[in-house]
């Protein structure tokens, strides 16, 4: 017990620190803050997965905790098994980021780069750990706050462009939410979790009224706004392509799934799984997945693909939220953990391929596979998983949601996912076929594979993909044996 | 007291839009504040008194005194506002018509009697400050910090020189 | 010690066969220098697979699961009759297939890659064979699709057409045999296949789920629509990587899931409309294989033409339900293994001294590969149906099962027996008889002991299946598909017998008037090639009109295109009144265009009005 709880106050002590000494350092020694929050990173990712063999062997499903002055305090912090995989992924992605950054960020931006990661982790972190939906959105703008300057820490013309369109898109989420939150006070008094878990079941005069509906309409689309879900998703591609690729490796691995699909999971779950939030959800995931596939056919530049793929795995996360059930859970989880791997492993090589041959137009590109074995195999094997080909962890979630689907009767909606997976396959193939198969062209011939932090990033995603996909049984079987499922 | 709180809406409204459509950053700016406190007259009225007092002190008093310093360092170029308005004649009557619209709607809601949506005024919370703010909502109170700090970085990163 | 290492493999038993090879492979991605100890390697653990699986045909069902979650993936292995049937042919296969490309490939630098991708295939099939429940199965299944990208992109990364070919027929029929497991799981509520009983094809769902099933299943054997990658790859891959996959492996794995689906998953009535269609689509592909068959120059090409033709035989066959029809389609595909990798093995042969399997560039060459070309001979004889080896008794079978169900059936199988030996007649003699033509002047001599070995074999097999054929059609189907009715020895009809040799010498007659009249073995077929109309059918064919693959990739851009002309189209007409309905921009971004914000905006409106549309639709 003493153990969990310490483990869980370092989940919010950690970033915390790392905020006060970046925020303390001097420019000079920024490279020593970088190690420092690598390390901070990296510690997350061990401590969440220490956290899951605890909850496994002490055999509770889920633990709440706070930061005690006084006696009459309620805890505030709730963690869950669900918790410590989103913390799993949010230390992955931010070693992975630290890891792309090191080479691309340009020198005078970095120390700004690591305050505002630090806030970012801090966002996250509270999101997974809070049991009260204002708190929860507070930290929603704590992330769109720093990720909206990160968009723009290189301060290109359309850096600050398409942070400024994020900007205010987030702020339509956010005047949606807050509308929706101060609906359901009022309708409800409380905004904590097991409160309004507690009046949906028992109340029906509260929760069957049409003011409460259209609080979970405005909460919804406040969500998916962040989530990046077709109609809503118009911010998403230009802050991809705009921002530093480390920049987009977070932005897509980690805040639209923090900030958009989790939340998401959790207020349908409060909202008593309501089969009107789940026929718009799978509906809106269907659009998603068709569109950001035909958008992303017709792109030129690789990360522009990157970001519409981005919304199309969304739209799977979606209809993973719309099953339900225990299924549905897992599969969604586990999906977030697949597209933070891959989707990381994607941006990686992206940046890669800027740092060797400063391009990204894929016209101007071609053959790299003899140049760039690495880049190439790790992005083939990435892109493999995405389309959910096994033995990679892509197939397993896929598979998952895709059962959970028919389980719920949901059968149209399972048949129209997997025929899309065919969209998939297609513009990663084009992909993969324009950068790195084919002939080499003549200004390439002399291009040699990154070195360095970047190649390193690159084989342990591919890693962590191929072992996961290869051992999710076991996987599986762990999380079922210690109760958590 | 329904009639007050309607008024305060509609004024709230009328300057808004006047914020928002002025030429003038200066007026803007003060068209903020006045719609911050006619919302701390709102929230006084329905009894949350330190909602009141921060919405008050922060919007009017802070925001403003930093917006205001910020425009009147900047030295805008009036002239060239001026002209690039002038050649949008046609939707020069937009802002009026807005806030006609507001006044519109002030007189219907309080003609027709329509009915705010809020039950019953609460009580007033008998909790000290620290109470309400640290023992209910402690995590709000560090988010609320890290927001701060976030902002600080954010205007630091967005406006330093290279 | 040893008893307890005995006792947990032979618990274990239905494990191993997946892990070992895996392995296996992995090992030999390590071993690069000696030859021999690949070799040693390679022999005995092919033939330690065969052993095994001999083991488990001659003994008792039974199963093995590990319990994985209550949602229907536990991994549930079951070694019934008709897996361990295909467990040991799988093994027999693998074991001459590999015997050959370690020899073909024996001191080039794609060995051990290969040999890697070949391992981790058979530990797929394993899988796949051996699963009962349908997912996992799906895992297996649509694993071979990596091996397969792998094995055709080895040292081909500058001409991917083929690969991508490959990949992305093989991954839509594979999506089509998900779909299909999900429609029937969906039906039978269960995940298992010995618990399924077989479900009535009525309804929309039932035909929908039994089509995409059998669908998935012989895709992946290269049955059409799904064939087009085979040639391509004819041209791109390695010839060792034909010999096994589209010659035998795969044909393997996709008739043992069509079998499964026909007889335990689906209830296919014999002349029921389902089965009507089925057979229609096995004589078309026949019949247009074969006859694209007919005018291809190149050995590689010609011979995966024939591929998917067979592969239209044993639909046929599955298609009838009847079990003569079965049993047939299950022999016919045994020897289509046996028959295909040797022919597929002659062409390696030739092309390992000749460098070249162009018919125009050589020809002529049985004298001084006299063993090449008498395995050719016989097994050019069986696939053509000539008694008294393999492939006429197995084509006999099938003539009865088409004939009871349709003589429409028998018609088309005849007229695809005629062409299958005409066009063999064709590549026979222009490659081996007649006068030596050679691309470039060097003595040629037969290859090497190694790679004749197997070739050999598997004509001795062709010899053995075709005179003593009790020994596969009793011991081996009819033990597997538990049928009681033995159909060995002369087939039955004497009628069927007589009409089949008359075609054959229809056939040879034809193949003398063509080749007097084009004046050379090699175009004896052009006279069916420029006849009028079938003119015409064979340009447009080989542009590729009747490409799957070149349809869809037209398909999908005609989608894709729609949709960015639509969104252009709304994007002009709101830009407008976007600009001036936009908030005014601080002194900062007033440089920066806001017109395409107001769009997003108003989108993102749209997304909430389809919300609360929705919600109204189910509330009230």
């Amino acid at each position: 017990m003493r153990a969990l709880q310490y483990v869980s106050m370092l989940f919010v002590i950690i970033p915390l620190t790392a905020l006060i000494v970046c925020s303390l350092i001097k420019r000079s020694r920024q490279n020593a803050a970088f190690y420092l929050l690598s390390a901070f990173a990296a510690a997350q990712v061990g401590l969440a997965l220490y956290g899951l063999m605890l909850f496994n062997s002490l055999n509770i499903s889920e633990y709440s905790f706070g930061f005690h002055i006084t006696q009459a305090v309620a805890d505030v912090f709730t963690l869950k098994p669900a918790s410590l995989v989103m913390l799993l992924c949010i230390g992955l992605v931010s070693f992975t980021s630290l890891l792309v950054a090191y080479k691309t960020m340009p020198a005078n931006k970095k120390l700004s780069y690591l305050r505002l990661l630090s806030a970012l982790i801090i966002g996250m972190n509270g999101i997974v750990l809070v049991n009260d939906l204002f708190t929860m959105y507070l930290f929603i703008e704590i992330i769109g706050i720093s990720s909206f300057v990160l968009i723009s820490t290189t301060k290109t013309e359309e850096g600050l462009e398409s942070a400024f369109i994020y900007l205010v898109m987030s702020s339509l989420a956010s005047i949606m939410l807050l509308t929706g939150l101060a609906f359901i006070f009022m309708r409800t008094g409380s905004l904590k979790f097991e409160y309004l878990i507690a009046i949906n079941n028992t109340s029906a005069e509260v929760s069957q009224n049409a003011l409460t509906y259209l609080s979970y309409i405005l909460v919804i689309s406040g969500l998916l706004i962040k989530t990046g879900a077709v109609p809503f998703h118009s911010w998403l591609p230009d802050a991809h392509q705009s921002a530093d690729t480390s920049v987009s490796v977070l932005l897509s691995g980690i805040v639209i799934k923090a900030a958009g699909v989790y939340c998401l999971m959790r207020v349908t779950d409060i909202f008593g799984n309501l089969y009107a939030i789940r026929l718009s959800l799978a509906i809106l995931g269907v659009i998603t997945i068709a569109v950001g596939a035909m958008f992303a056919l017709h792109q030129n530049h690789f990360k522009r693909i990157l970001a519409y793929s981005s919304v199309s795995q969304m739209g799977y996360m979606l209809l993973g939220i719309s099953a339900g059930g225990i299924l549905g859970f897992i599969g969604t989880m586990l999906h977030i953990f697949n597209h933070a791997v891959f989707k990381s492993t994607l941006f990686t090589n992206a940046a890669a391929l800027h740092e060797e041959v400063h391009t990204l137009d894929i016209d101007k590109l071609g053959g790299l596979q003899k140049q760039m074995p690495i880049t190439a195999t790790t992005s083939l094997i990435a892109f493999l998983s995405t389309a959910g080909i096994p033995p990679l962890s892509g197939f397993w979630s896929k598979l998952l949601i895709i059962i959970a689907l028919w389980k719920a009767n949901f059968i149209g909606f399972a048949a129209a996912a997997l025929v899309l997976s065919i969209f998939t396959a297609a513009y990663f193939l084009r992909l993969q076929m324009n950068v790195f198969w084919g002939q080499t062209p003549e200004h390439l011939q002399s291009i040699k594979e990154v070195k360095g932090t970047i190649r390193f990033a690159e084989i342990m995603l591919t890693i962590i993909t191929i072992a996961v996909g290869l051992g999710f049984p076991f996987i599986l079987l762990f999380l079922e044996a210690s109760g958590i499922i | 007291m329904e009639v007050i709180i309607t008024i305060c809406l509609g004024f709230m409204l009328v300057f808004a839009i006047v914020a928002v459509m002025n030429k003038s950053l200066l007026k803007s700016a003060i068209a903020l504040a006045l719609v911050s406190i006619f919302l701390g007259v709102i929230l006084y009225l329905l009894t949350a008194k330190w909602a009141a007092v921060f919405e008050v002190s922060v919007c009017s008093g802070l925001v403003t005194v930093i917006s205001i310093s910020a425009i009147s360092l900047t030295h805008e170029e009036k002239e060239q506002l001026q002209k690039k308005y002038m050649d949008k004649r046609r939707m020069a009557m937009l802002p009026y018509l807005l806030i006609l619209c507001g006044f519109l709607l002030v007189f219907i809601v309080l003609t027709a009697k329509i009915q705010l949506p809020y039950d019953q005024l609460a009580e007033p919370s008998t909790e000290t400050l620290s109470e309400a703010l640290w023992d209910n909502r402690q995590a709000d109170v560090w988010g609320q910090i890290i927001i701060l700090l976030t902002g600080a970085f954010a205007v630091v990163t967005l406006f330093k020189e290279a | 010690m040893i008893n307890a290492l005995f006792d947990i493999i032979s618990n274990n038993m239905l494990l191993i066969f997946i892990l070992l090879p895996a392995f296996v492979g992995l090992i030999m991605l390590f071993i690069r220098k000696r030859f021999a100890i690949q070799l040693a390697v390679l022999l005995l653990s092919s033939i330690i697979n065969l052993i095994a699986a001999y083991t488990l045909f001659a003994s008792e069902s039974f199963s093995y699961v590990i319990p994985f979650a209550s949602f229907g993936l536990d991994i549930v292995l079951v070694s019934n009759e008709l897996s361990s049937l295909f467990i040991m042919l799988v093994a027999a296969m693998f074991l001459f297939v590999c015997l050959y490309s370690a020899f073909y490939l024996k001191h080039k630098k794609q060995f051990s890659v290969f040999m890697l991708y070949m391992y981790i295939s058979l530990a797929m099939l394993n899988g796949a064979i051996l699963s009962d429940s349908l997912g996992i199965m799906l895992f297996f299944w649509e694993g071979l699709l990596c091996t397969l990208l792998g094995m055709l992109l080895i040292n081909n990364t500058s001409k991917p057409k083929a690969a991508i070919k490959a990949l992305v027929l093989s991954g839509t029929a594979d999506l089509l045999l998900m779909l299909g497991i999900i429609l029937t799981a969906y039906q039978a509520k269960t995940m298992l296949i010995n618990e399924i009983t077989p479900i009535k094809i009525q309804g929309f769902v039932p035909t929908l789920g039994f089509f995409c099933m059998l669908f998935g299943a012989i895709g992946k054997a290269g049955s059409m629509p799904f064939h087009s990658w085979i040639p391509e790859a004819a041209n791109d891959a390695t010839t060792p990587f034909l010999v096994s996959f589209p010659g035998a492996l795969e044909k393997l794995a996709g008739f043992y899931l069509a079998v499964v689906v026909t007889t335990k998953l689906y209830d296919l009535r014999p002349h029921s409309t389902i089965s009507n269609i089925v057979m229609t689509i096995g004589v078309l592909s026949l019949l247009f294989a074969v006859s694209m068959a007919l005018i291809q120059k190149d050995m590689k090409r010609l011979l995966s033409y024939h591929a998917i033709s067979q592969v239209g035989y044993m639909v046929l066959g599955i298609g009838s339900g009847l079990p003569i029809g079965i049993a047939g389609a299950v022999f016919h595909m045994l020897n289509n293994a046996v028959f295909k990798s040797c022919l597929y093995m002659c062409a390696g042969s030739i092309e390992s001294q000749t460098s070249t399997t162009d018919l125009k560039k050589f020809s002529g060459v049985g004298k001084c590969m006299p063993i090449t070309s008498i395995c050719f001979t016989i097994c050019g004889l069986a696939i053509a149906g000539v008694p008294p080896f393999c492939g006429f008794f197995s084509k006999e079978l099938l003539f009865d099962a088409a004939l009871e169900s349709n003589i429409v059936f028998y018609i088309g199988a005849l007229i695809g027996a005629f062409m299958t030996a005409v066009s063999f007649l064709k590549m026979g003699r222009a490659a081996f008889f007649g006068k030596l033509k050679l691309p470039e002047e060097k003595k040629i001599s037969e290859s090497e002991a190694g790679m004749l070995v197997p070739m050999i074999a598997l004509s001795i097999i062709c010899i053995i299946f075709g005179v003593f054929n009790t020994l596969p059609l009793d011991t081996l189907i009819n033990k597997g598909l538990m049928f009681e009715k033995s159909f060995s020895g002369w087939p039955h009809s004497i009628l069927l017998v007589v009409i089949s040799l008359v075609v054959l010498c229809i056939a040879v007659l034809d193949h003398l008037y063509g080749s007097k009249k084009s004046g050379s073995a090699l175009n004896a077929a052009d006279h069916i090639h420029y006849a009028p109309v079938l003119k015409t059918i064979y340009s447009i064919a080989e542009r590729g009109y009747f490409d799957l693959y070149n349809q869809m990739n037209a398909l999908f851009n005609v989608f894709a295109k729609i949709c960015v002309m639509f969104e252009r189209a709304v994007s002009f007409t709101y830009d407008t009144i976007a600009v001036n309905a936009a908030l005014l921009p601080g002194k900062v971004m007033r440089r920066y265009h806001n017109g395409s914000l107001g769009r997003y905006l108003f989108a993102a409106l749209c997304g909430v009005v389809i919300i609360i549309l929705i919600f109204i639709a189910v509330l009230v």
